[in-house]
Parts: structure tokens; C-alpha cells; sequence
């Protein structure tokens, strides 16, 4: 299921509103004012989940009724309006890349980097920051952009070890080596 | 002021700053010049290698990075149609026209040429008005600083170039952000969940990380590669009449990008994408516009040059970043344990100055290098992005893991590099959340000191004659450009109205 882009941007200004409800009730918790009187911990994060509520209820209301917002450099006048409408030319994205690859494969693309990111993120206590690291810009050279393994191999192995040299070694940063302890 | 630059010339030209303002500008354009990676996230992101050096050497390698990449911006822009900057986004426009009937090599040039000139004139103008700034603002109490703030926010809000309520409510939301941690006030925890790395707030050097570069990356890989078109050392020769014909659009360039770039919120962007629109009405070569025009590369990356150096103004005088790069410069000052605002001017002359006239050595380094070696440098392009992402990705992690050494970091540049994404694929801007994030604990320390001087009543900011001015000047840039557009309307219907009834 795909949502549409007026969807998504409305339930994801719905959700803010929502974290502005909890900031406000956190606010009021921590306490707007101190005995003298004087701004307490709570006044800021008050303000802004009010502040916040106000302008993500205003843009779901807009987005959903399909008013565009208006801008406010078309404000500025038509000037203004040129440039954004090159915005939108250089913006636009292709559905076939330069590689030959649809819309729907780049999608799945950006699901598996962030996925494989999850899991190299996990692995980090069992095999350390950079094997996991390498490891995980192994798979995706090979895996997800389908590049060959040897070359894959390679320019990971460098990177990884650039980066030991770098952190590790002249800047003597303590790494977490996982279980296995090796770099 | 002689003396002054005389300092600076002095702690810039050791050899040791020369070097690390060489590799600043060497890795700023290598970083500029690669699709997905801008200057926030090369500053953000190389941040962590500056811990072992001096803070004026870092502070000259960081900023370096942070014009070098202006330059190398172009270089994407022209070649793939591809901004590696957001500010080189209009150069886009005529500079790929300009490749595409084999003149690349011209475009590239004169912006080289052209950001050079204007980089030159905007450090002359940072040098004469940021020191007067800072003198004045040091006049500044915790009420003026508050209406700054806010006045600040509001520009950052008004222009950055989408619709008002989601740039305001990206503002909102850094801000709230901001709040995570020890209250200023009182000391009261908020919103830490009992988590101990949440005790100092949320740091923002991995924020940044997260969205500039993880976000990044990842919406590059939902928009998929382009086609680059390969630079030829043949192509790179530029005409005599190119420079004279491209200089009337590189000095308006460049006053167009001083003059948005000093404004604290403003940034280079906006001011490329001012500067094109005005050459596009004032040039005389206003029909090729589009087609390949040169004024239309020189005005936008004269006007970006300028406004990155006038970015400096607010960042150094009053201790507000001027756009998201200087926002992390400012995250890097704090790290380095120096207070950004007027008083810098006074307690770290050497550093200020140094740091100003390193500038122009990076910049005559970058006229160096780009006027001979921008080809040299697209080969770069050659690198397969599916080879380029994951080394990015690596860096980010690994650089925010050495910010604090510690695994919180990480994740937490995965979870904002997500919402970096979101935040792009659903167009709502980032400068207004960085900004607010950055600004989030100075602003309410300034309310927190404005409270007290009020004793509790915050209509203290209404006695004070310059916070007034700076907030009716806010409201301004709020109220005006509504006003504009109708009374702009209403003088046509009246002209037409005088027309018909004098028949003319």
C-alpha cells in the first residue's frame, strides 16, 4: 500500500501535532512558572507544544484540503516564482535513472540500505564498529547496487582501514571491537 | 584595524594553518562536488578529525570546508545537472545548458572567477561591518539578545522558500528539540526518560550528521542517478568577452549575496536563487536566460560566495548562525569551548582574525585550484554512487561515534537520518529546524534572563527601545510581503483605471 504524498504529509504533520500535545502536558509537568514568579522548566516546552499544535493542526487542515500553502517567496512576487518553479524542474525525479533502474527498484533499494543499516547497527556488539561496518558496505555494493564482489571487497577493505589509521591509530580513539575484539 | 589584520595575517599564515586551510578547501570542493554530500554534512561530519588540532587551525580547516564546497558545488551543477550544494541548485538552470552545447569548461570558470571576485568583496565588507556589529551588540542585555532571537528565527522562517506554516513549525519543532535535557533555569529534567545520555540535551553534531548526510543519502537513492557529461581539459578555456560580459552580473552577485547572507537565517540559497531572478529581469542578455546564459552561472555563484562569507556577520557578532553550515561552525566553536558572540572579538582577537583573513588565502587556494583543475576534479563524478553512498554512510557513523565515543550517537544519527529523509521527501525545509535546534538553548537562557530581570514579566522586552525595533521589524518581515503583493495589484488596477480614463 502506497500512501499519497498529500496523505503522508498530513499524517506526518498529525503526528507532530501529537508530539506537541505531549510536550505541552510534559511542560505543565515540569511547571511554567518558579515560586517567584519567574519562568519555570516547563514554560518553553508549554509554549512551543501550544505553538506546535496550532501550526501542524493549521497544515493538516491545509494539506487535506488540498489548498496549496501559500509560499512566502511567491509573496516576494513573480520573481520569486520563476525560481521556484526551477526548483521544481531540477527536483523532479526520473522515473528510469541513469542506470536503467525504476522507481519502484530504488524504493526497495532504500528499504534494504535501511535495513541493512539496522542489522549492521546490531551486529556492532558481536563483531565491533568497523566489521560491521565494512561487512554492511560490503553487501550493499554487492547486494543492493549489484557491483562485483571483488572490487566490493576492496574499496571496503581500504575504507575500513583509512579509517582505523584515522581514528583508531593517530587520533587513538577507543573503538568498540564487539565480542570478537579484533579491530 | 590595521593591527587587527596584521594578527590575523599572522596566525593565519603559519604553515601548519596554510596546510589545514588548503585541505579545508581541498576536501570542501571534493565534498561540494559529490551528489549527497553538501557542506553541513561535510562540516558535520569531518568535525570529529579537528578534535586534536588547535581551535583556530580547526576553525580555518571547517570553514574552508565550508567555502571550498561553494566552489565545488558548480562543478555537479554544470556536469550531471546535479547540485552538490543546495545553493548551487540555480546553477543548475543555465550551467548544464552551457555543458550540454560544450561550453562547461566556460561555465566552470567563471564561477571560479566570479565566486572568487565576490568572495574577496564580501570578506572586505565582512571585515569593515562585523567588528561594529559586535561593538554594538555588546551594548546588548538578555532582552535585546531575546528580540535578536526571535527576529532571527522569524527570517530563517519567512524565507526559507517553502510555505510559512511548515517553516515555522520545522522552527517550533528544533526548538523543542532543543528542550530535551537540564533545564537552563532550573535544573528540572525534561524529557530525558531517565536516559543519562539525554542529561546534556540532544547533542546536534549527530543531528546534523543524520540529516545532512544519512538523509540525505537516502533520498539520493530513491532519486537515482543521472547521466554525467564528461568535462574535457579543451572545453575549460574561457573567452576574454565571457569575463567582461559576466562582470556587471558578478558585482550584482555579489551585493545580492552580502546583503541576504548577513541576515541571520537568511543564507546562501536564497541568496543565489535572488540573485538569478534579479539578473534574469536587470541583464541585458535576459532572452538567453535558461538556454546557457553565462550571467545566469556568474550571478548565482557570485551571489552564493558572498552570502557564505556574510553568513560570518551573525555567526561572529552575535553569536547566530547565519544558515545550517554556520550553525554547525557554531556547534564547533562551543566544543572548542569558545563562546561565539561580540565578546569573541575581544577575548580571541587571534583566532577572530586569523580565522577571517584565512578566508582569503582559502579563497585565493580555491581560484588556484578550480580555474586549472575543475575537470581534474570531475573525475571524481567517475566514482560509482554505489560505491560513494556507503563510504558516506560509514563516515557519518563512525565520525558521530567519535563525537562523544559512545554508541548513543550512532543510533541516534540513524533515527534523525530517517527523519532527515522524511523531511525531504515530504519538502519541509531544514534550515528553520536547525536553526531552532541551535538557537533552542540560547534563546530560552535569554528568556530565562529576561525573566528575571522582568521579575517574572516578560513585558520587560517591551521597555527596551532596540528589542522593540528588532521585533517590529520581525513582525515586518512577516506582514510585508502580504501587503506587497495586493498593493502591487491595486496600483496596476489603478494605472490601467488612469490609463483608460486620459485614453492614453
Amino acid at each position: 500500500m502506497t500512501l499519497s504524498p498529500r496523505i503522508a504529509r498530513a499524517a506526518f504533520s498529525a503526528a507532530l501535532a501529537l508530539l506537541g500535545v505531549a510536550a505541552a502536558i510534559g511542560g505543565w509537568g515540569y511547571g511554567v512558572t518558579q515560586d517567584n514568579g519567574q519562568v519555570g522548566a516547563g514554560f518553553l516546552p508549554l509554549a512551543l507544544g501550544v505553538l506546535m499544535i496550532l501550526l501542524a493542526g493549521a497544515d493538516v487542515v491545509m494539506t487535506l484540503m488540498r489548498r496549496e500553502p501559500s509560499s512566502s517567496l511567491d509573496e516576494l512576487g513573480t520573481l520569486a516564482e520563476e525560481v521556484e518553479a526551477v526548483i521544481d524542474t531540477v527536483e523532479e525525479s526520473p522515473d528510469i535513472d541513469a542506470l536503467g533502474r525504476t522507481q519502484r527498484q530504488r524504493n526497495r533499494m532504500l528499504v534494504a540500505v535501511v535495513a541493512l543499516l539496522l542489522v549492521a547497527l546490531l551486529l556492532i556488539p558481536v563483531l565491533g564498529l568497523l566489521i560491521s561496518l565494512g561487512l554492511l558496505m560490503v553487501v550493499i555494493a554487492t547486494v543492493v547496487e549489484r557491483r562485483n564482489l571483488i572490487p566490493s571487497i576492496i574499496v571496503s577493505a581500504v575504507t575500513i582501514g583509512v579509517f582505523h589509521l584515522v581514528f583508531a591509530v593517530l587520533l587513538r580513539l577507543p573503538m568498540p571491537t564487539g565480542m570478537i575484539g579484533l579491530i | 584595524m590595521l593591527e587587527n589584520l596584521l594578527l590575523g595575517f599572522q596566525t593565519a599564515l603559519t604553515v601548519e594553518n596554510v596546510i589545514w586551510c588548503f585541505i579545508g578547501v581541498f576536501l570542501g570542493t571534493v565534498i561540494g562536488l559529490l551528489p549527497g554530500l553538501g557542506s553541513t554534512t561535510g562540516v558535520a561530519v569531518l568535525l570529529p578529525l579537528t578534535f586534536a588540532l588547535e581551535p583556530v587551525t580547526a576553525l580555518i580547516m571547517l570553514a574552508g570546508i565550508y567555502y571550498g564546497a561553494q566552489y565545488g558545488g558548480t562543478i555537479t551543477s554544470v556536469l550531471i545537472s546535479t547540485p552538490g550544494e543546495a545553493a548551487s541548485v540555480v546553477t543548475t538552470i543555465d550551467g548544464y545548458q552551457m555543458a550540454k552545447r560544450g561550453r562547461a569548461g566556460a561555465a566552470l570558470a567563471i564561477s571560479a572567477i566570479g565566486s572568487f571576485i565576490a568572495a574577496i568583496i564580501s570578506l572586505a565588507l565582512l571585515i569593515a561591518v562585523a567588528p561594529p556589529l559586535a561593538d554594538v551588540a555588546l551594548k546588548f542585555t538578555p532582552v535585546e539578545m531575546f528580540a535578536v532571537m526571535i527576529f532571527g528565527l522569524v527570517i530563517v522562517v519567512t524565507f526559507q522558500g517553502g510555505a510559512l506554516i511548515r517553516g515555522a513549525l520545522m522552527a517550533v519543532a528544533g526548538l523543542l528539540v532543543a528542550t530535551v535535557g537540564i533545564s537552563p533555569g532550573t535544573s528540572t529534567e525534561r524529557f530525558t526518560f531517565g536516559n543519562v545520555n539525554l542529561l546534556s540535551g540532544i547533542p546536534f553534531v549527530e543531528v546534523m550528521i543524520g540529516i545532512f548526510a544519512l538523509g540525505e543519502v537516502f533520498y539520493q537513492i530513491r532519486m537515482g542517478a543521472a547521466e554525467p557529461i564528461k568535462a574535457r581539459f579543451k572545453d575549460m578555456v574561457i573567452k576574454r568577452k565571457d569575463i567582461t560580459d559576466s562582470m556587471p552580473a558578478i558585482l550584482r552577485g555579489s551585493g545580492v549575496g552580502f546583503a541576504f547572507g548577513i541576515l541571520p537565517g537568511a543564507g546562501s540559497t536564497l541568496a543565489s536563487f535572488m540573485s538569478y531572478g534579479i539578473e534574469r529581469r536587470v541583464s541585458k542578455n535576459k532572452a538567453n536566460f535558461g538556454k546557457g546564459a553565462i550571467e545566469g552561472v556568474a550571478a548565482p555563484e557570485s551571489a552564493n560566495n558572498a552570502a557564505a562569507n556574510a553568513n560570518f556577520v551573525p555567526t561572529l557578532a552575535l553569536g547566530i548562525p547565519g544558515g545550517a553550515t554556520t550553525a554547525v561552525l557554531l556547534g564547533a566553536f562551543t566544543i572548542f569551548g569558545l563562546q561565539p558572540g561580540p565578546l569573541l572579538f575581544e577575548t580571541q582577537p587571534a583566532l577572530v582574525w586569523g580565522l577571517l583573513v584565512s578566508f582569503f588565502i582559502g579563497n585565493v587556494l580555491l581560484l588556484i585550484l578550480n580555474l586549472p583543475l575543475a575537470p581534474v576534479f570531475a573525475q571524481m563524478l567517475r566514482i560509482p554512487y554505489g560505491y560513494l553512498y556507503p563510504i558516506i554512510l560509514l563516515t557519518s557513523l563512525i565520525g558521530a561515534y567519535s563525537v562523544s565515543n559512545n554508541m548513543f550517537s550512532v543510533w541516534l544519527v540513524l533515527i534523525f537520518g530517517i527523519l532527515g529523509y522524511l523531511m525531504k521527501e515530504l519538502d519541509l525545509p531544514m534550515a528553520p529546524f536547525v536553526l531552532g535546534l541551535v538557537l533552542g538553548p540560547l534563546f530560552e537562557k535569554a528568556l530565562v534572563q529576561t525573566s528575571a530581570i522582568g521579575r517574572g514579566d516578560l513585558g520587560v522586552v517591551l521597555q527596551s527601545p532596540i528589542a522593540v525595533g528588532v521585533l517590529l521589524a520581525a513582525v515586518a518581515m512577516i506582514v510585508l510581503p502580504k501587503l506587497i503583493k495586493p498593493g502591487r495589484a491595486l496600483l496596476g488596477r489603478m494605472r490601467d483605471r488612469s490609463e483608460e480614463t486620459t485614453g492614453v
